[in-house]
């Protein structure tokens, strides 16, 4: 029981991870697109005939399948920096909220907040001092001067309902911004495909290609990705005792989404979590039948997840059955569930909210919207 | 069956640099290593950056897979027009437009 005030996370860990993002990876990333434009223009002045204009379709092909591929990297970084600064600025407001309670006679203990313990009564004389309380060790307790029981039981109702408020809060931006760029794995169906016409009946790209599926990094992503699992178990079961812990935190939080959306989520959540460690997303040659299959399960209303499905079709029906029926998009499970996330948030958000959001960064905007001018200017 | 006319000295350059690219985009992504805990969407932030490094390592590999076959053409006095159209005659389809 009580209020829990830990939120898990390393904001200055994340932060790094954007900055490898954007600009480390993304710079080369977009230098090489660059590159391969120049490579199919300058070809004109050196190389002539119908070898040449095949070599320019193939160059001018790759250099779109590569287009998108930057900006997702940038936008993925940005999205990672808002959400450390989320989390930093969330634990510095939920370490105000135990420093207010321990001074207003609640008892926090490590992170969390107690709920409060009505007074002793006492029966004396009117005019007369009630009796000296003393401890375990013959201590003499601090008797709470009058009111003081309510003050700290108003405020532990109020923070209790601000944890839960930002919670809630916290997770539709999730779904808003996180888990949007989990649909958006399927810009890549272009490179996709001049990859796979790349080693169709080309037995001089493709030796040299076969040679490069093990990518010198997928060991440690692979590393990270286990324990991205691990933690997020550990975290979902926090969320849940944090809920049940006081059911203002519950009430608070599940206000800030409609039960459609949380359905949405929980399916997601467990797409999620059925992929193995180390699952190609985007494939090499061919789709992953393992994890396809899935998706046609949910096509055909064999899986929990087809209420999800429904909800998805109302406003992103076209990309969810283009993933699913060409199986094209490796991981389409996790790509339909997260485009009816999607589709429940936009739906519940504010139209104009997503108007203004092109121009200035993420991260600094939702620095504006909390008031944290320090971390624009510094 | 015809020659390929081709300034070689030049092209061999300029898909030397192209190729430079590519492995600048390989090398960064071989120097991956993380361990941030991404609290509540651990996962989801593991499979966005899954995502992108599969696509960043895709495209370097489809770069340097044409400059292979490019080379071929450059560096194989022999090989032929016919030769070479075989290796880069799958990007006319409306897909790739």
């Amino acid at each position: 029981m009580g209020i829990d005030l830990t939120i898990p996370g390393d904001p200055a860990a994340i932060r790094s991870l954007a900055e490898w993002l954007d600009p480390k990876l993304n710079n080369p990333v977009n230098d090489l697109h660059q590159r391969v434009k120049t490579t199919s223009f300058m070809s004109w002045d050196y190389w002539r005939g119908e070898t040449a204009t095949a070599f320019r379709e193939t160059t001018d092909a790759i250099a779109k399948g590569i287009d998108p591929v930057d900006s997702y990297i940038a936008d993925a970084a940005e999205v990672f920096r808002a959400y450390s600064e989320r989390l930093r600025r969330g634990k510095e407001k939920f370490a105000e909220y135990g420093e207010s309670a321990k001074n207003t006679w609640l008892t926090v203990v490590g992170p969390i907040i107690a709920p409060p313990i009505a007074p002793q009564q006492f029966f004396t004389k009117p005019g007369s001092p009630p009796p000296i309380q003393r401890g375990p060790n013959g201590e003499c307790i601090v008797q709470r001067p009058p009111g003081a029981y309510e003050e700290s039981l108003e405020l532990y109702k109020k923070i209790a309902n601000d944890v839960g408020t930002w919670w809630g809060d916290l997770e539709n931006w999730v779904d808003e911004h996180i888990v949007l760029l989990m649909t958006r794995v399927e810009e890549f169906q272009k490179l996709t495909n001049a990859f796979a016409a790349l080693q169709k009946g080309n037995y001089v790209a493709l030796s040299f290609l076969l040679n490069r599926t093990a990518a010198q990094w997928e060991g440690n992503l692979t590393f990270f990705e286990g324990e991205a699992k691990k933690t997020q178990g550990l975290y979902e079961s926090h969320n849940q005792r944090l809920r049940s812990g006081d059911p203002r935190i519950r009430s608070a939080a599940e206000k800030m989404s409609k039960p459609e959306l949380r359905a949405a989520r929980h399916a997601l959540a467990s797409e999620v979590g059925k992929l193995k460690v180390g699952t190609k997303i985007i494939p090499l040659v061919g789709p992953a039948i393992d994890v396809v299959s899935g998706g046609v399960e949910i096509a055909n209303g064999g899986s929990p997840s087809t209420v999800v499905v429904g909800v998805a079709s109302g406003v992103g029906g076209g990309v969810v059955a283009g993933a699913v029926i060409t199986g094209t998009v490796v991981a389409a499970p996790v790509v339909v569930t997260a485009v009816a996330v999607t589709a429940a948030s936009v739906a519940a958000a504010e139209g104009s909210r997503w108007l203004w959001e092109h121009g200035v960064s993420l991260d600094v905007r939702e620095a504006i919207d909390s008031g944290d001018f320090g971390y624009i200017i510094r | 069956m015809s020659g390929i006319e081709m300034d070689r000295d030049s092209m061999r350059w300029v898909l030397k640099k192209t190729e430079e690219h590519a492995d600048d985009v390989s090398s960064i992504l071989s120097g991956f290593s993380s361990t941030a805990d991404g609290g509540i969407a651990s996962d989801k932030i593991a499979f966005i950056v899954r995502a992108a490094l599969e696509a960043a390592q895709l495209s370097a590999d489809s770069v340097q897979g044409l400059c292979d076959v490019a080379s071929l053409a450059v560096d194989d006095q022999t090989a032929t027009e016919s030769d070479i159209l075989e290796s880069l005659n799958n990007f006319a389809g409306k897909e790739f437009d």
